[in-house]
């Protein structure tokens, strides 16, 4: 009897975890079904039911500071792929901050001279990549019947450089040249500290010129001064302290 | 004694190479429009504080030379 009660209860646990086990692979199948469901928007793009123009343009979305930009697109019928030229089309560009205000609007130039690549192209100096963040444009060309716009943002960064990658490598190069800098003055190893401190007076001067990857303000300079006076004292401090 | 020479040595060597280096980018980051005036003349100093450093390193090496002869 006693032994049928456990075979019982025994019965009872094995069904229940089996239950939690389902469940819980139940809900890790429905946690997780959230990224792969994917629904389609409600509206078609119109412009895919109506024809018009495709405007495609290099996707690059970070600029250095202050640097010319040369930006340049290629313009197709959306119903047949064919190229299309300044022959019957205009096309135009809209700079835009990140303030929503309009730095340029300009007619872009069709390079007539290289009718293969059939290349629409402009260059933007750099006065209007003064300011350091976001900005868009919009490409907006159009003949008599037909048109197409295309929009895109980007970053104006001190280097050009942007991403997690840059981050990352930049910040170990800090922490090693400063990690090698304080190894050496704890180790009392004169030329360690002295080649960091050399290193850390033109990790200084670099962050002046190139800012901290997509930083460079006052803060960043005052950053970077510091940097150079550390390197700078370390480097003397250690030759004079051997002597 | 040889020790301090060669790693003074290396320390020289690589801190002459980098100089042009340092003085470029110092001129490139006077030419930078945020900064200018006082920080401007302090920032072109950066290459004197630099070439101090090796300056230093030698006269280091002089200086325990002759305090190792007896000589200071």
């Amino acid at each position: 009897m006693l032994q049928q009660k456990i075979k019982i209860k025994n019965r009872i646990k094995g069904e229940t975890s089996k239950a939690f086990n389902l469940s819980a692979l139940f809900i890790f199948i429905f946690l997780f079904s959230f990224n792969l469901i994917h629904a389609d928007p409600p509206f078609a793009q119109p412009q895919n039911l109506l024809g018009g123009y495709e405007i495609k343009i290099p996707p690059f979305d970070t600029f250095k500071q202050n640097e010319d930009l040369n930006l340049n697109f290629h313009l197709f019928n959306l119903s047949n792929g064919v190229p299309i030229d300044n022959s019957s089309t205009d096309c135009f560009i809209h700079l835009y901050q990140s303030n929503g205000i309009q730095e340029l609007e300009i007619e872009v130039p069709h390079e007539s001279f290289n009718t293969i690549n059939n290349e629409w192209e402009i260059l933007i100096l750099g006065d209007n990549f003064s300011g350091i963040g976001n900005y868009a444009y919009i490409v907006q060309c159009n003949s008599s019947s037909l048109g197409g716009f295309e929009s895109i943002s980007f970053s104006i960064t001190p280097s050009g450089n942007s991403g997690t990658a840059n981050i990352v490598f930049f910040i170990a190069v800090i922490v090693l040249l400063f990690g090698l800098n304080l190894f050496g003055i704890n180790e009392k190893n004169v030329y360690m500290t002295m080649l960091s401190g050399m290193s850390l007076i033109f990790l200084g001067i670099y962050m002046i010129n190139n800012g901290i990857i997509i930083f460079r303000d006052s803060l960043t300079n005052y950053i970077a001064y510091i940097t150079i006076a550390w390197g700078f004292i370390s480097s003397i401090g250690a030759i004079l302290e051997e002597s | 004694m040889l020790g301090n020479i060669i790693g003074g040595f290396i320390v020289i060597l690589v801190g002459v190479t980098l100089a042009p280096t340092v003085a470029n980018e110092v001129a490139g980051a006077q030419l930078n429009t945020n900064i200018t005036g006082a920080s401007s003349t302090i920032l072109g100093l950066t290459t004197l504080f630099y070439n101090l450093s090796i300056a230093s390193t030698a006269i280091g090496i002089a200086a325990q030379g002759l305090r190792n002869s007896g000589l200071m």
